[in-house]
């Protein structure tokens, strides 16, 4: 573990129920990164960060966070009973870390307010979260993951059922919270994130990390991650650098 | 007509502890609807008759009995449902009727005792005593004072326990804390309302509520309100028509969800 690491796993293999997943996965995240992690369906993404917030004990290998790690976490799938009675206020307040818990003062509310503003959600403050849609859900969510002023922020898959406005707003977010926090984040679309990612890391079975944005052949054959097909054609290249490899290239 | 009520005292008693049981059921039924653990719940309640059997044959108190095996059902049904080895409805069942025939087995045993059947099945509110009115008082208070301070932790761990245990609250501790309530609140009850009507007392005002407000806390106030109307407006039918009082409140209940239910949705 390096002295800057907020969180460090070393060789670590995870799985379900003795059946492993991925194997030897090793990772720093430090103060500044900004981490894309890819990968296949099932490849272990979520697996990985399930271990990362210690919501699974690795089989092996170690797991070492810095003490009291504020983590902020947007899960990829809510297995939430929408027709549970919680207001969008309640839900966002449910992120925060410190403080007095029990009854949260005067500040915490006001945080949870600004965070309502910020995702446009000030008229939803009072609905029960089943009465969203799937979208501003989503949004609801991402300001719970922020409502404890973490140190680090796992985004799994954060734009599932978000509009392209939603989408982009949230993409054009990433960057200023990332001068603030660690962010670790989950996409598919890798052409997408890759421009403003600073490292990107692949998982299918294991983890190979790159020091750069920049995909390489290796990403996309050795590993195969999938890349939209956007992505790949010579013209609106989202993606910095060109892949050789294909063939109208 | 109400002071020729208050005269007697069984009847006093049966009102205050119909008071104090609504507010227990308002709180913790609530918990137990939002949690959707009805059915554990109902493995709860009915397994407890598998300890006031026991009490019988041993010449203990029969409730003692109950409180004993609904406690260790309610932590074991809580502990057990995250180890996956057994899908956890078949393990409440199982639990359910053994509790049921644990019972039967040792009410058949003790001599006199199956007159008792009915009054542990379908309660009797007249019969409470000063003693049990102090209890359900005790555990009003304590279920108030627990829901006002741990408002947030019960909320939280009940909507999301995974992403509570990430912010750092003890969900653990938590959800067994709160099955014991469970588990003690609904054995108050069946002296009153007997074993297979406790439910409507802990889901029926519960389920009115929700169809008005959609927050927690709310429902656990509105839901304590509308199980007194219930309960209280099912004592005097039953006074009146000289009704089991238990059955009569299930039916109050019912079909006073039935007509809300029925005028909300136009
Ligand atoms: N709770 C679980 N119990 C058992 N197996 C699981 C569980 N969750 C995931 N798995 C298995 O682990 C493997 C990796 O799943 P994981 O969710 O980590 O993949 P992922 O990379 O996040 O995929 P996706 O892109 O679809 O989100 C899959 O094969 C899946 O079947
Ligand atoms: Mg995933």
């Amino acid at each position: 573990m390096t002295d800057d690491a907020l969180i460090s796993l070393q060789h670590v293999c995870a799985g379900y129920e003795g059946r492993t997943i991925v194997s030897d996965v090793s990772i720093d995240i430090r103060n500044n990164d900004f981490v894309a992690f890819i990968g296949p369906n099932g490849g272990g993404k979520t697996t990985i960060i399930r271990v990362m917030l210690g919501l699974i004990k690795p089989d092996s290998g170690e797991v070492n966070r810095i003490n009291g790690l504020k983590i902020g976490y947007l899960p990829q799938s809510n297995d939430i009973d929408l027709s549970f009675p919680i207001s969008v206020i309640d839900v966002i307040m449910s992120g925060q870390l410190d403080g007095n818990r029990l009854f949260p003062p005067k500040n915490v509310r006001q945080k949870a307010e600004e965070l309502l503003e910020f995702a446009q959600l000030s008229e939803l403050r009072n609905r029960p979260i089943g009465e969203l849609s799937g979208g501003q859900r989503q949004r609801v969510f991402l300001c719970r993951a922020l409502m404890g002023n973490p140190q680090m922020l796992i985004l799994d898959e954060p734009v599932t059922y978000m509009d392209k406005v939603s989408e982009t707003n949230l993409y054009r977010l990433l960057p200023q919270l990332a001068k603030q926090m660690a962010i670790v984040l989950v996409s598919h679309d890798i052409g997408t994130v890759a421009p403003f990612v600073k490292t990107i890391a692949c998982i299918n079975r294991t983890l190979h990390y790159h020091a750069t944005n920049k995909i390489s052949d290796e990403i996309l054959r050795v590993y195969d991650c999938p890349v939209e097909i956007v992505s790949h054609g010579p013209v609106p290249h989202r993606v910095l650098g060109i892949h050789k490899y294909l063939p109208n290239d | 007509m109400i002071e020729s009520i208050f005269t007697y005292q069984f009847m006093t008693n049966a009102i205050l502890s119909m008071i104090f049981l609504s507010i227990v059921a308002g709180i913790v039924g609530t918990y137990i609807v939002v949690r959707r653990m009805v059915f554990v719940a109902g493995g709860i309640t009915h397994a407890s008759f598998g300890g006031i059997g026991i009490a019988c044959y041993l010449g203990m108190p029969p409730l003692i009995g109950a409180l004993l095996f609904a406690v260790l059902t309610a932590v074991g049904i809580e502990t057990l449902g995250d180890k996956g080895k057994v899908r956890p409805d078949s393990a409440i069942a199982m639990l359910w009727s053994l509790g049921m025939a644990i019972g039967v087995l040792f009410m058949f045993m003790t001599p006199g005792y199956s007159s008792n059947l009915m009054g542990f099945m379908f309660g009797d509110v007249l019969a409470v005593s000063s003693a049990d009115v102090i209890a359900s008082a005790v555990a009003a208070f304590t279920l108030v004072i627990v829901a006002v301070i741990f408002r947030r932790p019960i909320l939280y761990v009940a909507f999301s326990p995974s992403f509570a245990s990430l912010t750092r609250w003890h969900v653990r501790a938590i959800s067994i804390l709160m099955s014991i309530a469970v588990a003690v609140s609904l054995v108050m009850a069946i002296k009153a309302v007997g074993i297979i009507l406790v439910l409507s007392l802990f889901t029926i005002p519960q389920s009115i509520s929700n169809l008005f407000v959609k927050n927690m806390g709310h429902m656990m106030i509105l839901s304590s309100i509308i199980a007194l109307i219930g309960s209280l407006s099912g004592l005097a039918v039953a006074f009146v028509f000289d009704l089991p009082a238990g059955a009569a409140i299930t039916a109050f209940l019912t079909i006073a969800f039935l007509i809300v239910k029925l005028c909300i949705r136009k």
